[in-house]
């Protein structure tokens, strides 16, 4: 059937030809970086869940990561997405009587995770007045000339890693989950920055990026993971990962390193020989808010 | 579906200067949204600790809007006489615009609102049934459908057979929207009731109070809309329709005092975690807007709205005493189970700390924009509604 030409139709016609010649000249004549920057941003918009990626897609996505620092930090870095190992459960255990405050971990966690300036660490020590227990008497900002003071004792907290987390089951899009390795990740390209996450965790351990993080390039950690350091963007939801970039790859995490005094205990749950598994069965470990049966794979314990 | 639109356009000049203010009071807060968009959520208040502010504290007021416009009115259309057919359709109209109003409030407050398809089935990775938050947004949205479809099936009936639609076609209809209504109050405040990690939140009786002070507020504003609709729009309400409206804001608002009285008693008796942020506005722990003043004047005017409705229901429902009674319910309800309650939970955070939060120009802003297209779509429907009635008599 056809329909007399009116003007309507002719003008909607000549409007799309024209509209769709621009577009194509535009595209022909912007550089090679400038319709890779288009291409990346579309596929971007349009990447699927981690967890439903093929092995292709995710390839897809790692280089587009590595480009896009190229492209904004001006940084080289490689982005890997190392599975988790079989048989192997992370775990941590802390030594209190040990902690000090010196908070090196905080900040060796900081650098390893490529936090952005404009961020709170992931790691949180507080100090408590000896005797107490009420973190509501936490001094979250302690700053005295040297440390320990003898009249308080240090209560460092990141994510606990539970069994049964909070905040994956408040996700509304899952796109944070837990690993086969018992660390919980998040997709920053699939979190929509709804934050019911962070209201969740009983442990304020998720940290937001309310504005573009800020990772200075000298700074930059090359070495990154998918689900780990890599550059985070705008609006998306964040926490510690056990270092899963390092910890998949049989290194320490980057607070158990730091950390001067050896409070820090990492390691496989299923290794009956480790000395996480030591401690969990020879000293008296306790979880925090253990009531709330989030199940946290990070024990604290004391010498005494 | 046109002739219906033709007459939301057509109007006085007044009405349409209403229009043209309305549409000029949304430019701000599309501006201020933009910024946020392009800048990132830090051009607000919140931070890490108090993640939820005055967005979120707006959409859990209109949910319950939403939820009482409908519980109040739509069963008048069968129980009750011809007097209440163009209340109720004004209520469907109310129920429309208030969930669009929640939805917009969360849209505008998440990080990354072109991922929102993250969410839907078949595209995205929906998580059900676990999340609280994916149930909300299911019965938000069937609810929506509902009263939209419902609402446009009854004019459209009415405009056609110049009648209104027979009580037993309706029913089946209108019971499920109210069992809507109830859900998309009461998943909301499990939302928040079901974080043990934010004790002031976690209580049973969340969602119970919801529910009551969502009919004391929705009956206020149905109150105060039929009060302005009848001056600017020449609107006729029987007599039963006030004095059914403040007997419910009256026994409801009383439900709400022993509530609070019950809250008051849990808190202070021997305090708990649950009472740390109650505690904090007389102790002067914290520093937001929201601590102190703002608190106990919302509890305040509560109290006075009791008094004032039982007033004005004593007085025989004058309507000087039923508007200011009206006025008082809404105000205390809106400063409560808005922004308060939001960053009380909030405060201190699971780690004890007590942190601040005090909103921008841009969220009041973005806030006053939504509400000003919401307020357009109100009077777009409530003229059509009206000019159907005409056209009919
Ligand atoms: S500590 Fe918080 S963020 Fe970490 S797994 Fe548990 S609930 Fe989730
Ligand atoms: S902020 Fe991101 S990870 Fe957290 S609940 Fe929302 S979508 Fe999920």
């Amino acid at each position: 059937m056809t329909q007399p030409l009116n003007r309507r139709t002719f003008l909607c016609g000549a409007t799309a030809t024209v509209a769709t010649v621009a577009g194509a000249g535009v595209l022909a004549s912007m550089d090679s970086s400038l319709t890779e920057t288009l291409g990346d941003t579309l596929e971007g918009l349009l990447q699927k869940q981690y967890q439903r990626m093929t092995p292709e897609e995710i390839q897809e996505a790692l280089a587009r990561i590595e480009r896009r620092a190229r492209r904004r930090q001006g940084v080289t870095i490689r982005c890997v997405n190392t599975p988790p190992r079989n048989q192997v459960t992370f775990g941590f255990a802390l030594n209190l009587s040990r902690c000090i405050g010196a908070r090196r971990c905080v900040e060796a966690c900081f650098r390893e995770n490529n936090c952005s300036e404009h961020n709170q660490p992931y790691i949180r020590v507080i100090s408590l007045p000896k005797g107490s227990w009420d973190l509501t008497r936490g001094d979250h900002g302690f700053n005295p000339a040297t440390v320990p003071e003898p009249d308080r004792w240090y209560l460092p907290v990141q994510c606990q890693q539970c069994e049964d987390p909070a905040c994956v089951q408040a996700c509304p899009v899952g796109a944070t989950w837990q690993e086969p390795d018992g660390v919980v990740v998040i997709d920053y390209d699939w979190c929509i920055g709804c934050r019911y996450c962070q209201t969740a965790c009983p442990y304020w351990a998720r940290r937001f990026n309310w504005r573009e993080p800020l990772v200075p390039a000298a700074r930059m950690v090359s070495e990154t993971h998918y689900l780990g350091n890599r550059p985070r963007m705008r609006g998306v939801m964040e926490k510690c990962t056990f270092c899963l970039q390092r910890t998949r790859q049989g290194r320490q995490p980057a607070c158990q390193e730091a950390c001067p005094t050896g409070a820090r205990i990492f390691g496989n749950l299923l290794d009956p020989e480790g000395e996480l598994r030591y401690v969990l069965e020879h000293k008296t470990v306790y979880r925090l808010k253990e009531e709330l049966h989030t199940e946290p794979k990070f024990w604290y314990f004391t010498d005494v | 579906m046109r002739v219906l639109l033709g007459m939301g356009w057509s109007g006085g000049w007044r009405y349409r200067i209403w229009l043209l203010f309305l549409a000029m009071l949304a430019i701000p807060g599309v501006s201020g949204w933009v910024e946020q968009q392009t800048e990132g959520l830090s051009v607000t208040g919140m931070s890490d600790a108090v993640s939820w502010g005055w967005y979120i504290g707006q959409f859990v007021f209109f949910v319950g809007i939403a939820a009482s416009a409908i519980i109040l009115v739509v069963p008048a259309l069968v129980w009750a006489g011809q007097e209440w057919r163009t209340v109720a359709l004004i209520g469907e109209a109310m129920a429309v615009c208030a969930v669009c109003a929640s939805l917009l409030f969360i849209l505008v407050d998440v990080g990354r609102p072109e991922r929102f398809w993250h969410g839907l089935p078949f595209v995205g990775t929906p998580h059900f049934p676990s999340s609280i938050l994916s149930w909300d947004l299911l019965v938000l949205l069937v609810y929506l459908f509902l009263n939209a479809g419902l609402g446009y099936w009854h004019l459209r009936h009415r405009l056609q057979t110049r009648i209104h639609p027979e009580s037993h076609r309706l029913l089946p209809w209108i019971l499920v929207a109210v069992l809507a209504g109830i859900g998309i109050h009461v998943v909301t405040a499990f939302l928040l009731a079901g974080n043990p990690s934010r004790p002031f939140w976690n209580t049973a009786l969340l969602a119970p109070r919801f529910i009551v002070t969502a009919l004391a507020a929705g009956s206020g504003w149905m109150i105060l809309t039929l009060v302005i609709l009848r001056h600017v729009a020449g609107l006729v309400v029987a007599d039963p329709v006030w004095t059914l409206l403040a007997r419910v804001m009256a026994s409801v608002l009383l439900i709400n005092l022993i509530f609070l009285a019950s809250e008051f008693f849990v808190a202070f008796h021997r305090p708990s975690g649950h009472s740390l942020f109650m505690q904090s506005l007389w102790s002067g722990q914290g520093d937001t807007p929201f601590h102190g003043l703002w608190m106990k004047g919302a509890w305040a005017l509560q109290v006075c709205a009791t008094v004032g409705s039982l007033w004005a229901l004593w007085r025989g429902v004058t309507h000087g005493w039923l508007v200011c009674a009206a006025l008082l319910t809404v105000a205390g309800i809106w400063m409560e189970k808005g922004v308060g309650l939001i960053v009380g939970g909030f405060l201190p955070t699971p780690l004890g700390e007590w942190a601040s939060y005090h909103p921008t120009w841009i969220e009041y802003r973005v806030t006053l924009a939504i509400m000003a297209m919401v307020l357009f779509l109100f009077s777009l429907l409530v003229r059509i509604i009206l000019a159907v009635e005409a056209r009919t008599r």
